[in-house]
């Protein structure tokens, strides 16, 4: 079918991206697979509306972030996430040792775990900044924010991050 | 502080985002003031090692996965056309202005700004419009505006 072909195209584009700002948002692959699933089983059924649209992505990311900011309240008030009848990928290969220390440098742990201490804002323009190498004004559209805040809060992050380093000794303080 | 003002420079500076002057302006800077040259290298520092943070790789059977569930849910796609959209908001904000000019005092005919809710149903509706008028008036909406039903459409699903 025509539809199954594009939508098979927007995932091909798209599905990476959308993974990996999830999963640095949860931190948990099987958590970040099932709201991926999800975005694509509502960006399908909203197919039609999409097409033509120019910045897709943003809408995805949107979704993205929505259903993961609901998926992290409902974790921290202890309840799962409730899901349509999803294929089950556990019995894939996966390797899991990502939760472990796996860095040669002492450092990058330590900054992983700050990143894991910004509030889920400061963490979600901090992602979309660093690793998804969006600019400010994307990243503006995606949160419907403006650019200055955005700006401001990428500079915070970073400010925490540095801060927190040094209170900790992992970085040095100047003289 | 002189260099308060310049901290926020750094992180442009960082990012290419400066243009000839200012780079220059920091660059000197950089040189001659401890605090921001120590502020300048822990965020070359955080940055670069936050990229060496790996994470695992999608799975490849996603896509197989996701088919399945749309086969086995039966889920289909939901024939809304842009076009209806724009028809969506262009009945919605015409419904507000005659609510607005019959219902408010005088003094308060300022039209809402906010879209607001918009009901899915009135696209089976006949409307009193003609296409061109609705085409037309759909080119003159902001995109914020189509993104907020595009979100209402997605709340409900
Ligand atoms: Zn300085």
């Amino acid at each position: 079918m025509k539809d199954k072909k594009i939508f098979e195209e927007y995932y091909i584009t798209h599905a990476n991206k959308i993974y990996s700002v999830v999963y640095r948002m949860v931190n948990n692959h099987q958590d970040a697979i099932d709201i991926v699933q999800e975005v694509f089983l509502r960006a399908y059924k909203n197919m039609d509306s999409f097409k033509g649209l120019s910045k897709f992505s943003t809408y995805l990311y949107r979704i993205a972030l929505n259903l993961t900011y609901d998926f992290l309240r409902k974790k921290k008030k202890g309840r799962k996430i409730e899901n349509l009848d999803h294929e089950d990928f556990s019995f894939y290969s996966f390797n899991t040792n990502f939760e472990k220390n796996l860095y040669d440098d002492q450092i990058v742990e330590d900054i992983k775990k700050e990143i894991e201490n910004l509030t889920d804002k400061q963490k979600t323009i901090f992602i979309l900044k660093t690793y998804e190498e969006l600019t400010y004004e994307e990243i503006a559209r995606i949160l419907r924010k403006r650019v200055g805040t955005i700006k401001a809060t990428y500079f915070q992050s970073l400010q925490k991050i540095r801060e927190n380093l040094k209170k900790k000794g992992v970085i040095k303080n100047e003289m | 502080m002189k260099c308060r003002r310049l901290e926020r420079k750094i992180l442009m500076y960082i990012e290419g985002n400066l243009n000839v002057k200012e780079k220059e302006e920091i660059k000197k800077h950089l040189d001659e003031c401890v605090s921001c040259n120590s502020l300048y290298n822990d965020f070359l520092l955080i940055l670069e090692n936050s990229k060496k943070i790996k994470i695992p790789q999608l799975n490849e059977n996603l896509l197989n996965a996701l088919k399945v569930t749309i086969e086995k849910n039966k889920i289909s796609t939901f024939s809304l056309k842009p076009v209806y959209i724009a028809i969506s908001i262009f009945v919605l904000v015409f419904s507000t202005i005659f609510f607005a000019r019959i219902y408010l005092p005088d003094s308060k005919k300022v039209l809402p700004v906010s879209t607001g809710p918009v009901k899915i149903e009135i696209l089976n509706h006949e409307l009193p419009f003609s296409e061109d008028v609705i085409i037309k008036y759909a080119n003159y909406m902001e995109e914020e505006e189509v993104e907020k039903v595009l979100d209402f459409i997605f709340a409900g699903l």
